[in-house]
């Protein structure tokens, strides 16, 4: 990001009051540039129904995953946060617990019983695309700029700030998994030195019900 | 409750949820080991465990879960 174009942004720490745009930028990296989110349709539930359960994830304050508060880095035009980025190392927290399954343990916790059966049923259908994380591996989600806020290279600046954190700690590994029809992410990750090394395929007959894309994509880019 | 009583009920969960016995019951054992135990079936297995048991577990307790061995005696804990 240039400093002198944008003299009111900076990059800071998430921090409580910036729940609700992480909020909304879990739900819109969820939608990969569709109109549904998975995490919606999964479940079986209407937008406004995840958006406050999402909220409550948020507010556990779990470290070590996407839907941890302090995986996120923002950028802050003075006035609140106008982008944000996830960036955590897979299974490196406090309990070595993989993101996976302390996710898994946030919407159990969090999401209705009801809900749960709708998992259960649609499970097999987006199975496949559960790319696994290497412990270890620095790994990069929920990417959202505001519409407004577009264009000024702030995803870019705040995914270079997740890996240069993460070279400090000598993290050797950097992951990213992108939905294969968004085009505009794989450009980014790309641009940022981020290689295709995996594709990931679901043929179940509901998948495109329930997913932005059947083809999911793992970038990594070696830090060391 | 007994270590010994608590195993083979994780056992019976386990199997319930994943369809298959293809793992061993020990100490150090981590989801990742055994095959199905994803963020998917994990959910399953925490509430099929709360059934089997008749307990309720904290957020932050089944995040401290490292392995097999501190579930069994975080399901112990629930009975002292």
């Amino acid at each position: 990001m240039d400093r002198d174009e944008h003299m009111n942004a900076s990059i800071r720490p998430a921090r409580s009051s910036d729940i609700p745009f992480l909020v909304e930028s879990a739900l819109a990296a969820e939608k990969s540039g569709g109109e549904h989110a998975p995490i919606a349709r999964l479940f079986g539930l209407d937008e406004h129904t995840v958006r406050g359960l999402i909220t409550a994830m948020f507010e556990e304050e779990i470290d070590g995953c996407e839907f941890g508060l302090s995986s996120f880095l923002v950028v802050d035009n003075g006035v609140g946060p106008e982008a944000a980025v996830a960036g955590w190392i897979e299974g490196v927290n406090e309990n070595d617990m993989l993101s996976q399954l302390l996710r898994a343990n946030l919407i159990g916790f969090t999401f209705p019983a009801e809900a749960m059966e709708h998992l259960r049923a649609n499970g097999p259908a987006v199975s496949a695309l559960a790319i696994p994380r290497q412990r270890g591996a620095l790994q990069i989600e929920y990417v959202h700029v505001a519409p407004t806020a577009r264009g000024k290279g702030y995803a870019k600046a705040l995914i270079q700030q997740h890996l240069e954190a993460a070279i400090q700690q000598r993290v050797e590994l950097a992951q990213v998994q992108v939905f294969a029809h968004n085009v505009t992410a794989i450009a980014l990750y790309t641009k940022l030195g981020f290689q295709h090394t995996g594709t990931f395929v679901t043929d179940h007959p509901n998948a495109p019900n329930l997913l932005p894309h059947t083809e999911k994509w793992l970038m990594e880019r070696v830090l060391h | 409750m007994e270590r010994d009583l608590i195993i083979p009920r994780i056992q019976k969960t386990l199997i319930a949820v994943l369809g298959h016995d293809h793992f061993e019951m020990r100490d150090d054992l981590t989801a990742p080991d055994v095959e199905g135990w994803d963020s998917l079936t994990h959910m399953s297995i925490i509430t099929g465990l709360e059934k089997e048991f008749d307990v309720r577990f904290k957020l932050r307790e089944i995040n401290k879960l490292r392995n097999m061995g501190t579930l069994i005696d975080l399901i112990g804990s629930k009975f002292v």
